[in-house]
């Protein structure tokens, strides 16, 4: 186990792993537009038959890949429902992209996502960036999973496409320099890319060339092992004033605003049961069966399939959905189909703490396992900087999925801040309702008292001329010369 | 070759490199001493398979996944090297059946433990039985075959004349000779240390579990920290009394090759599950046994306090986690 000597920079855990790089040999293809796309969304905005265009918002956060027709809507789960859209071919592009012509609105209108994993909208990215003092992009370039290839097959294809990205990127966040983060096991694309960015000539973009170990290219580990800058759970990069994007983001940016935007991303398809590993360009909403039969890799009747990475993914046993409806999206960056294994059988932990040695985070991932049924413990433990990278999983003598007990964990965690949220707000309403009835009743029981107030000062003045009109007329019936009499 | 998606040596691969390790100082043991340990290690290891077999059965899980992870041999092949060679195959057989019990199951079986079974099977040996535990036979002094010695194993009690074919083992000799010369009002004599100092049988021992100890960090199956910070301070400890102390002293080499220090440096003490779990951890976990080692070895009542010290130290272990999570989590 030698190390390059282009390594510039590394960090603290981790594991070197076997990069397994498959299909780099071959350009990318770009699929053809198949006969269905499905898109999850969570409230569709388009009934079935109304016709769409590309980029048309068919719901909150879900634009149409291409032009065509909804032909099905139905409820996969509660507050889950999945839109079939046919395409007509023509990708007539929506009104609202046309429209435009600044390069923020581009972006937005061309609904870019992160294309890293995390799929977070690149225009909300940017457009809470705007106010404050950035100084620094970082594009990652890391793409340290091992198997997946998506992000060196694009560099090695459109690296000055993706250098003219960051340059937009640049000018719309108004940064004072860039870094973009490459792998030193990728010196191809390293090439392609310093040559797109010699041509450039731009003095504040620079290339930094990190170790190959797993997981780099995790925001929080590749900003610290670029600037040092240790991110907080609570804190975005740009509370360092930086701001990452993936560099197939960036690439995406580039289309936008060359007004030839692609609503899709490229994917890799590899692992060892894989017939044709390769990369293919697909348009989300595309279906797993049908980008696995253009590609040749359909026959695999004994493997397992996996959506993501071989270590972030979902083995497609974990989805809700199948196989047929199960389509690409923005965080769809792999496609791994591997054969079948015998799980390992998971044995108790013999606390020999080589978790704690990988984990990138400083966690210690043995004490997480073993109080992960106590509330208290886990957030002392600080579950929530887990960024789920699985070091801890690969490392495990005993082969426990500690990963798997950390969701749910953190599943529970959050279920009890819900939870803890609702009866604070159920008190401070129960609270307010008391509150309120008892104000009515001080504000009754007022008027009542001033109405019996008003009451009394009407009818006493008459009761006292009742009883001075009886004491007058008694004292006159006495001795009706009294009144003679009494002054003598 | 670098794994692509799983990275870990399994709990069955490390407990057989472990006992793969053994072996050079093992074969060195039976060589200069008694062949003896075989037939015990042998004797131990089918006991404390029964006894792990029973106790599973008992707690109605499945024995066949748990005894494949064979960390009960190791225990049960420390156990009997750690016991003198000639010790009664009952007794020898209620220390397993201690180890497997007291020392493991009773706390809920691999991983919940809080002491190193091996060494709760040896303390509870040394306490029951303490004359079979310090009685060494030399092997210069009797002309008994294998046959005579293991009919003397079966019996119920050991021979009353055993008492004068016996040997000491270095740190016996010493702790025997300093005794003397204490009530003699005499000092230690250079005369003691010299013939200590020209047998080679314990040193040698202690070499070959080295050895092995090397090989399991070369293999990554244990890390440096443990046995090289027991070694060191043990070390230092007997440098800074011999240059302190008025009397003659062991050496410091002599006393990191002596006794136990090696199997225990390396093989008992680097246990995962009774160490702290941290790295700094360890190395105050190990400092711990080194330091207690060596004061149970020079004014403890017993001539190997390794087996104490580390009993001693895993009581720590959660402690030293605990203190240093805090200062890591605030």
């Amino acid at each position: 186990m030698t190390d390059s000597n282009l390594t510039s920079s590394t960090f603290r855990g981790g594991i070197a792993l076997a990069p397994n790089k498959q299909g780099l040999s071959d350009p990318i293809n770009t699929l053809p537009l198949p006969p269905t796309l499905f898109f999850r969304v969570s409230e569709p905005l388009v009934s079935v038959g109304d016709s769409v265009l590309a980029g048309q918002k068919i719901a909150s956060n879900q634009l149409a890949s291409t032009s065509g027709r909804v032909t099905r809507i139905w409820q996969t789960e509660p507050m889950q429902f999945t839109v079939e859209i046919e395409p007509d071919g023509l990708n007539k592009l929506s009104a609202s992209f046309t429209n435009v012509s600044q390069p923020i609105d581009l972006i937005k209108a061309a609904g870019i996502d992160g294309l890293g994993g995390a799929a977070f909208s690149c225009y909300q990215k940017l457009k809470s960036q705007k106010q404050s003092s950035l100084t620094t992009l970082v594009i990652n370039a890391v793409e340290c999973e091992p198997m997946i290839s998506c992000d060196e097959a694009l560099m090695l294809e459109h690296a000055a496409q993706i250098v003219l990205g960051i340059e937009v990127l640049m000018r719309i966040t108004d940064c004072k320099q860039c870094i973009v983060a490459i792998e030193d096991n990728k010196p191809n694309a390293i090439k392609t890319m310093t040559q797109a960015i010699d041509q450039q000539a731009r003095a504040n973009l620079k290339l930094e060339i990190v170790a190959t170990r797993y997981p780099g290219g995790a925001e929080t580990v590749l900003l610290r092992q670029l600037t040092g800058a240790a991110l907080t759970k609570d804190q975005l990069p740009a509370n360092h004033d930086l701001l990452c994007f993936n560099v197939a983001t960036a690439y995406s940016v580039y289309l936008a605003v060359a007004k030839k935007p692609f609503f899709g991303r490229i994917v890799s398809i590899a692992g060892d049961a894989a017939n044709t590993p390769c990369n293919v360009r697909a348009v989300f909403g595309t279906p797993l069966p049908f980008i696995l039969e253009q590609t040749g890799n359909l026959n695999n009747s004994n493997a397992s399939i996996k959506i993501g990475g071989p270590l972030s993914g979902k083995s497609l046993a974990q989805h809700q959905t199948h196989l047929h409806e199960q389509a690409i999206d923005a965080r769809c960056n792999a496609i791994i189909i591997e054969a079948i294994q015998a799980p390992f059988k998971e044995q108790a932990c013999i606390r020999c703490g080589d978790c704690a040695d990988v984990c990138p985070e400083s966690l210690l991932p043995q004490q997480l396992f073993r109080y992960r049924h106590d509330q208290n413990r886990i957030t002392q433990y600080q579950l929530q900087h887990c960024i789920e990278c699985r070091c801890c999983d690969l490392v495990c003598p005993s082969s426990i999925p500690l990963t798997d007990y950390f969701k749910i964990s953190k599943q529970a965690q959050r279920a009890q801040q819900k939870a803890s949220e609702a009866a604070q707000l159920a008190e401070t309403r129960y609270a307010a309702r008391e509150a309120r009835l008892a104000r009515i009743a001080a504000a009754r029981e007022r008027q009542l008292i001033e109405n019996k107030r008003k009451a009394t000062q009407k009818t006493a003045p008459a009761a006292l001329d009742i009883k001075a009109a009886l004491a007058r007329a008694k004292n006159k019936k006495n001795n009706p010369d009294s009144s003679g009499d009494a002054s003598p | 070759m670098k794994p692509t998606t799983h990275a870990a040596i399994l709990i069955p691969t490390v407990m057989q490199q472990v006992l793969l390790a053994l072996i050079p100082g093992v074969i060195i043991y039976a060589w200069l001493i008694s062949p003896l340990i075989i037939i015990n290690i042998a004797f131990c290891c089918g006991i404390a398979v029964c006894a792990e077999a029973v106790c599973l059965r008992c707690q109605q899980r499945s024995a066949s996944d748990a005894l494949r992870d064979s960390s009960i041999l190791v225990a049960a092949v420390l156990l009997a090297i750690a016991v003198p060679p000639s010790i009664l195959f009952w007794q020898l057989g209620l220390g397993v059946v201690a180890m497997v019990v007291l020392g493991k199951h009773l706390y809920g079986g691999l991983g919940q433990n809080i002491f190193n079974p091996a060494m709760v099977g040896y303390v509870f040996l040394l306490l029951s039985f303490p004359q079979s535990m310090t009685l060494w036979l030399d092997a210069t002094q009797h002309d008994f075959s294998m046959f005579d010695l293991l009919q003397v194993k079966c019996a119920m009690s050991l021979p009353a004349q055993w008492d004068s074919i016996t040997q000491a083992t270095p740190l016996e000799s010493i702790r025997a000779a300093s005794l003397y010369a204490t009530e003699q009002s005499g000092e230690l004599t250079q005369a003691v240390l010299d013939e200590i100092a020209t047998q080679r049988t314990w040193p040698l021992i202690n070499i070959g579990f080295f050895l092995g100890g090397l090989w399991l960090l070369y293999k990554r199956v244990i890390s440096w920290h443990i046995p090289i910070t027991v070694i060191t301070t043990l070390f230092i400890l007997h440098w800074v009394l011999s240059i302190t102390a008025t009397s003659a002293q062991i050496t410091p080499t002599l006393a990191v090759l002596s006794g136990a220090t090696m199997l225990g440096a390396f093989f008992v003490a680097t246990d995962p599950v009774t160490a702290a779990t941290s790295n700094t951890g360890r190395v105050i976990y190990a400092a711990g046994i080194g330091f207690l080692t060596f004061i149970i070895r020079e004014w403890g009542g017993y001539p190997e306090g390794f087996a104490f010290a580390v009993l001693l130290m895993n009581m720590c272990a959660p402690l030293i986690d605990l203190i240093l999570s805090r200062h890591a989590t605030s």
